[in-house]
């Protein structure tokens, strides 16, 4: 499971609280019938004494230990077979500066994995890597995390990296829990626009009118979307990027101004004054030119109606 | 330029060479070995040494305990402990006097158990501490601020309970701080004179440590208390060099790792 939410949102103190580090805290953790936390009852386990397997965020290897060493302190003991397991055993004798962000992780999984730990606790564990390890290292930690069967608990502010490595995604906001779901139930019916805003949606405000299949919404500044979702009055959308169509201006109900284009290997990124747009590559490989006018069409199924505070949602 | 560096050298190496070159090396080396200098060197030795088990001792899980915390107050007692350190080594003396001699604020309680402490060989270790451990203490409690608390928080996840978090986590991170701290109050001690001259009075064999000796011998015999004097500058030069070499081994065994300790760790989110 994965914790995504902006930062100041309180992930890394959820993380500290559950891990026992956080001494201000009033509620209840109960974990398989271990009471680590509870503050009617005046339960607070010192850190030592709950079983979590803690990462944070620059993993916390202890630089004046070797690799070997760094395991053999959480279980008193030497673990070969977790340095093996983790495909660090080569590395027994090397210090934590001497390795790569994704041999830090594995070492310190096999850390946490030497405590024998309930629950393993994550935190931002791409956030000390660069844009390329960090998806190596993503699905590595994909494949062990399967492998291991354990309850795992991980916080992120990528949505991405939450998608790829969680079945089940709550989204957190200044200390509150907004939404739990999957993956594509956060992408289908976002709560609210900053859960839609994570997800990576364009959102843009409107005036909806109900229609027999659903209702049309006027865009503030021109143009009109359909929407399978039956609203009225003024709404707030949520469009993701990749299911945004770009079309021919005339004949279009929504067009907007090219800002720039950006290719990252297959995928082309277009930037317009209101939306961004995600379009794969074509045969032809023609994108629109800066400054042009190009039209967009979003299925209606796609176009989200998000919840405002006013309620005017259907 | 390199007449200021020529200048500024000058006048810190012109009165060791001056000491050093006083007499004849086989009158130095004759001062050496006389019953006065000695019994400095045992009761000096003896009594640093057992200052310095004391201060490393208790100092150390008093300055982790004090890195480590915050609470109200933690200002003032960093200030108490810095105190001494602004101190006249003179005011420090008379201060213990008043507060451990026999007519002293503690003296009455300790004399009725039979203890007198005064003028005794006790009295100079007392002194030393008083006036050395400060240095120590200000500088181990810079040391363990410096150790990454991140570190400190995944070792007690990791099953480690506070002893263990800092004799296996803190003490090796903060080991070259704390062994710089330590040199530096060991010299201090080890040149210490105003306050156990106030406190332990000068007696030879007993309070009379090295730099005690020197100012005894200073109208008695010059030759001899130049002779004692050269050989502080060489024990404190030994310090010295010592406790450079340490601290350079220790940073550069981790100058491989991460540099966590200087890192403000992570935003509280």
């Amino acid at each position: 499971m994965a914790i995504v939410g902006p930062s100041g949102a309180g992930k890394t103190s959820l993380l500290r609280t559950i891990a026992g580090l956080e001494r201000e805290s009033a509620g209840r953790i109960v974990l398989g019938g271990e009471r680590w936390l509870d503050s009617e009852r005046r339960i607070h386990l010192s850190p030592e004494r709950r079983r979590v397997g803690y990462l944070p965020q620059d993993y916390g290897l202890f630089p004046h230990l070797t690799v070997a060493a760094n395991v053999r302190f959480a279980g008193q003991c030497d673990r070969p077979d977790l340095l093996e397991r983790l495909e660090v055993a080569h590395l027994a004798d090397a210090r934590p500066g001497q390795l790569s962000g994704g041999e830090r992780q594995r070492v310190a999984l096999a850390r946490a994995l030497a405590r024998d730990p309930r629950v393993l606790l994550l935190d931002e564990p791409f956030g000390a890597l660069d844009a390329i390890t960090r998806r190596q290292v993503r699905d590595e930690l994909g494949d062990i995390l399967a492998q291991l069967g354990l309850p795992t608990l991980l916080v992120t502010h990528a949505f991405d990296d939450a998608s790829a490595l969680a079945q089940r995604i709550g989204v957190i906001d200044t200390g509150r829990l907004v939404q739990l779901a999957t993956a594509s139930e956060l992408l289908s019916t976002p709560a609210s626009v900053m859960v839609a805003a994570l997800t990576g949606a364009n959102i843009v405000e409107g005036t909806a009118v109900p229609t027999d299949s659903g209702s049309t919404v006027y865009l503030q500044g021109g143009g009109e979307l359909t929407s399978a979702t039956p609203a009225r009055g003024p709404v707030r959308l949520a469009v993701h990027p990749w299911q945004v169509e770009l079309a021919d201006p005339d004949g279009c109900s929504l067009t907007d101004t090219v800002l720039d284009v950006r290719r990252d290997r297959g995928a082309v990124t277009v930037r317009l004054t209101r939306f961004t747009v995600q379009v794969t590559s074509g045969e032809n490989g023609r994108h629109p030119t800066d400054g042009s006018i190009v039209g967009l069409r979003v299925a209606p199924r796609d176009v989200h109606v998000l919840p405002s505070a006013s309620g005017s949602a259907g | 330029m390199a007449l200021v560096i020529a200048a500024v050298l000058t006048f810190l190496l012109l009165p060791i060479i001056a000491l050093v070159t006083y007499q004849p090396v086989h009158d130095l080396i004759h001062g050496f070995g006389t019953k006065v200098a000695t019994d400095a060197i045992v009761v000096s030795l003896k009594t640093n040494v057992i200052a310095f088990v004391l201060m490393i001792g208790l100092g150390t899980p008093f300055s982790y305990i004090l890195a480590r915390s915050r609470f109200r107050g933690r200002s003032v007692v960093i200030t108490v402990v810095e105190l001494p350190l602004v101190m006249p080594p003179a005011v420090a003396g008379l201060a213990l006097l008043v507060a451990f001699g026999r007519f002293g604020l503690l003296g009455h309680t300790l004399s009725a158990l039979g203890i007198d402490l005064a003028f005794t060989q006790a009295a100079v270790v007392i002194a030393i501490l008083f006036v050395a451990s400060p240095i120590y203490l200000r500088g181990a409690i810079a040391a363990f601020e410096g150790v990454d608390p991140t570190l400190m928080d995944v070792a007690g996840t990791l099953g480690a309970g506070p002893a263990r978090r800092m004799l296996r986590v803190a003490i090796p991170l903060a080991g070259g701080g704390l062994g710089a701290a330590a040199a530096v109050a060991f010299a201090r001690g080890l040149g210490e004179f105003g306050a156990t001259i106030l406190f332990a009075g000068s007696f030879q064999g007993s309070t009379q440590t090295l730099p005690l000796a020197v100012y005894s011998l200073f109208d008695a015999n010059l030759d001899q208390a130049v002779a004692i004097g050269v050989m502080l500058i060489i024990v404190s030069a030994a310090i010295l060099l010592t406790s450079k070499l340490v601290v350079r081994s220790w940073t550069s065994s981790k100058s491989t790792s991460p540099s966590l300790g200087g890192r403000s760790s992570f935003a509280p989110n």
